[in-house]
């Protein structure tokens, strides 16, 4: 027992580098939590309003056509209503509260294809409503 | 074989002059005869047209002021009427009047970058066009040159490089950078267009970008070239097809290799059954079919 107490007792100058390395340690991720969280907090905001304001953009466009199409139904063709409808259906489905949920970068791809079908179909040129900022496409490397 | 028993020979008859930057493509009026059409990257599309008399070749138009970057490519409606133009600006143009004011009648501007190839169908009913952002859209051809979005096809992986329908049916054939060629049909009228087919290296496809893809008269062979060197030849059961019992998938039949050292950019199918490949080697290589195999005769050099 005695040799027991002994071997704690030594092992603290014996490990006297470990402790402090572990120390070390400690201290940095304390302080690295602290400035973690304020980078994690500044790129959420960001990319949180660049998907808001995406999805209200695109809200917005949504209610301003299907206003338009409850004054007069037989403007649009049959197909831009369904257009339409399926723009709407997959503006609800976009998992605006969870942003960890996969599905959310199909269903951007999903609306920014309807988006371009819906203005060609109303023959507008996509480039005089879209604000600035309006993301380009995933993938930039291509030649 | 008759065509293997004569001398084929490519004779040059005239070099056209005029454009101010490399010439991508051209095309020939379906309607009428001795108006060629071609596009280029000085922004610029010219009309030919071939003097009945002199039986030489002069321009008749320049198409200008409507593309702000290089004209990728073109093709004639059916009725030899309009001309729709695939630009690297992202816009696809028609056009029509070429006679008297060439007029442009109607800018599609849908894709999100660089449009590589524009086709009309059999009927002139509907346009596709294909671009960088690897999606095929397919447009309805509606009264007073109206167009309508009929589909937006992304099954793709990379850049479409073009497009072509087939000669008698509606099914639509396009050919990319992710080296497969894919068919796209619609089962009914109401345009749903769906991917049938996947020709890719398992169905003994091409390995490499395939740039360019082209049907013989009949409509029941097509001929497809690549960067991996080699031309492709494909065949299906057309009347079956005809039948409208449902798709009838296309097969390999051989493959044409060691003629080409470098990326085969263009092959096309004559009305004579004579196939023509361009490529990156400076030289044309015509094949006729000697029976069950593709021979080639004589190479050209430019």
């Amino acid at each position: 027992m005695s040799s027991g107490l002994n071997e704690d007792f030594l092992d603290c100058i014996v490990r006297l580098e470990e402790t402090h390395i572990q120390q070390g340690f400690d201290e940095g991720y304390e302080e690295g939590l602290v400035s973690g969280r304020e980078d994690a907090r500044h790129l959420g905001l960001k990319l949180g309003f660049e998907t808001g304001e995406l999805i209200g953009f695109y809200k917005g466009c949504s209610a301003l056509w299907n206003s338009a199409l409850r004054i007069d139904p037989t403007r649009f063709s049959p197909q831009l209503h369904k257009h339409l409808n399926d723009f709407h259906v997959l503006l609800e489905k976009f998992p605006l509260l969870d942003p960890e949920d996969e599905a959310k970068d199909g269903i951007k791809d999903d609306l920014r294809l309807k988006f371009s079908i819906i203005c060609a179909s109303l023959s507008i040129s996509k480039k005089q409503l879209e604000y600035k900022g309006y993301p380009n496409p995933s993938s930039n490397l291509d030649f | 074989m008759k065509l293997m028993d004569k001398n084929l020979g490519l004779v040059e008859v005239q070099k056209l002059e005029g454009h101010t930057d490399r010439v991508w493509n051209v095309a020939w009026n379906p309607a009428a005869d001795g108006v060629l059409a071609s596009c280029s990257a000085d922004k610029t599309v010219r009309i030919w047209e071939q003097s009945s008399l002199t039986r030489s070749w002069t321009c008749k138009a320049v198409l200008e002021g409507t593309h702000t970057r290089t004209v990728k490519s073109l093709a004639w409606s059916p009725s030899g009427k309009l001309l729709a133009t695939a630009s690297f600006d992202g816009t696809t143009c028609v056009w029509e009047n070429f006679a008297t004011d060439s007029e442009s009648v109607s800018v599609l501007q849908v894709h999100e970058s660089e449009v590589k190839s524009v086709s009309w169908n059999a009927s002139g009913s509907l346009l596709a066009t294909c671009g960088r952002d690897k999606s095929v859209w397919i447009w309805e051809v509606l009264p007073e040159n109206e167009f309508e979005c009929a589909a937006v096809l992304t099954g793709h992986s990379e850049d479409v490089k073009m497009v072509l329908w087939h000669p008698t049916m509606d099914v639509l054939f396009s050919c990319s950078y992710d080296n497969t060629i894919k068919i796209w049909w619609s089962e009914d009228e109401y345009g749903d267009y769906n991917c049938v087919q996947t020709l890719g290296e398992l169905n003994n496809g091409h390995s490499s970008t395939v740039w360019s893809i082209s049907f013989n008269a009949a409509g029941d062979k097509m001929v497809t070239c690549s960067d991996d060197l080699t031309v492709k030849i494909w065949k299906t059961d057309i009347s079956m097809m005809q039948t409208g019992e449902g798709y009838v998938p296309w097969t390999h039949v051989c493959t044409l290799s060691g003629f080409h050292d470098r990326t085969i950019y263009s092959v096309h199918w004559s009305r004579d059954g004579v196939i023509a490949s361009g490529a990156g080697d400076d030289t044309i290589q015509l094949y006729v079919d000697s029976n069950s195999d593709s021979v080639c005769p004589s190479p050209f050099y430019l």
